[in-house]
């Protein structure tokens, strides 16, 4: 084999590994998860910040499915607290999309609610 | 040995003669026979059983208040295009609306007036059965025909089982053909059916639904039909009426005085 086809074979390989391994040798963190904050007539939601965090998306079915079908349209918290159920009154304190979607984005997740459901 | 096999195959069809027998005297009837029964005439649930009387006598000719309120209330879009058409509540000629009844010597005052339609919240509801995600459903406890928008596939079986032709199908994105958009009721999203649902919004809040509201001439009636009591019902004894295809067995709760 030839010097010259050494210095190619080997360039290349040399530039294949930088390129594989590229993402490595950044610096830096991950992205920080955003917390959104509510702001609003409400001082606590439903349910606990780390719940709705996890469950608002179970939440939000279970409230549809009582609601609509078998017409239980208030939803009462375990200290006694009432409220309807309904997207409207999560945007009392959460404002709409602009809440929403700083985690979405972050997670990725596209849901679909406001294809039909107005944002505020 | 060929005389065994003989024996074998007699001895079981035998067996399985027997077996049938007795598993026809267990279950005497097929699910087939089943199915028809259910469709047959019966009391309807207990509990409420909301449902409308319209006079048709007093609806005015060219007037359509309450096609408007109801459209604009829940987010109806207008495509002004026959085939894309999206429709609550609606206005068709005699004909179209009662296809059974008596169309010879009919007095041309009947025939030359529109009358109004609307999904007819059957207590036997066609459309429910042939929903395979029940994304539409028969409520047990006020008797509306309701839908999740959210657990429509659009796969339209329940328009094909309609025979009221009360459900619409979203071919094209409805936002944009939204005249007024109304922020209290959603809108739907291309690929979804749609129908009236008997305002249960606004019975949530206890208000009459939004062409009851609407209606100047008190055209239409709205109450409970298990409720002996009811303005319906006082509507049903003192008049006659006609439901929309009775024939068909679906029950439907909206009542025609002629």
């Amino acid at each position: 084999m030839k010097i010259r086809e050494r210095i190619l074979v080997f360039g290349g390989l040399a530039l294949f590994f930088f390129a594989v391994t590229y993402a490595f040798w950044q610096e830096g963190e991950a992205k920080k998860i955003p917390t959104p904050v509510a702001k609003g007539p409400g001082e606590n939601c439903v349910e606990s910040r780390e719940y709705m965090r996890e469950n608002h998306m179970l939440l939000l079915n279970k409230w549809r499915h009582s609601s609509v079908r078998d017409g239980e349209r208030i939803h009462v918290t375990p200290d006694g607290r009432e409220f309807e159920k309904s997207l409207n009154t999560c945007f009392e304190c959460h404002g709409s999309r602009g809440f929403c979607i700083n985690c979405h984005t972050y997670a990725g997740a596209k849901p679909n609610c406001y294809g039909c459901h107005h944002e505020m | 040995m060929n005389e065994n096999r003989r024996e074998f195959i007699k001895k079981t069809g035998l067996g399985v003669l027997a077996g049938l027998g007795v598993a026809s005297g267990i279950f005497p009837k097929s699910s087939f026979e089943s199915a028809v029964a259910s469709t047959t005439h019966e009391d309807s649930a207990s509990g409420r059983r909301w449902g409308m009387v319209i006079d048709t006598r007093k609806c005015k000719d060219g007037c359509t208040k309450c096609i408007d309120a109801c459209h604009e209330v829940h987010n109806v879009p207008d495509f002004d295009n026959i085939k894309d058409e999206i429709k609550w509540i609606w206005k068709s000629p005699y004909g179209n609306v009662f296809p059974g009844e008596s169309a010879q010597f009919v007095s041309e005052e009947t025939r030359e007036r529109s009358y109004l339609a609307l999904c007819n919240h059957c207590d036997n509801p066609p459309c429910v059965r042939a929903c395979p995600t029940k994304a539409t459903f028969k409520r047990d406890w006020d008797g509306i025909v309701a839908m999740d928008y959210h657990r429509c596939i659009g796969c339209r079986f329940c328009m094909a089982a309609c025979p009221y032709g009360a459900r619409s199908f979203n071919w094209r994105d409805p936002r944009p053909a939204i005249p007024k958009r109304s922020q209290a009721y959603p809108t739907r999203e291309r690929g979804v059916v749609e129908k009236c649902n008997f305002c249960s919004e606004r019975l949530a809040q206890g208000l009459q639904p939004a062409c009851v509201a609407a209606c100047p001439e008190g055209v239409l009636t709205f109450g409970d039909l298990n409720d002996p009591e009811s303005e319906v019902r006082l509507l049903l004894e003192k008049n006659h009426t006609l439901q929309r295809r009775a024939e068909l067995g679906t029950r439907p709760s909206v009542f025609y005085i002629i």
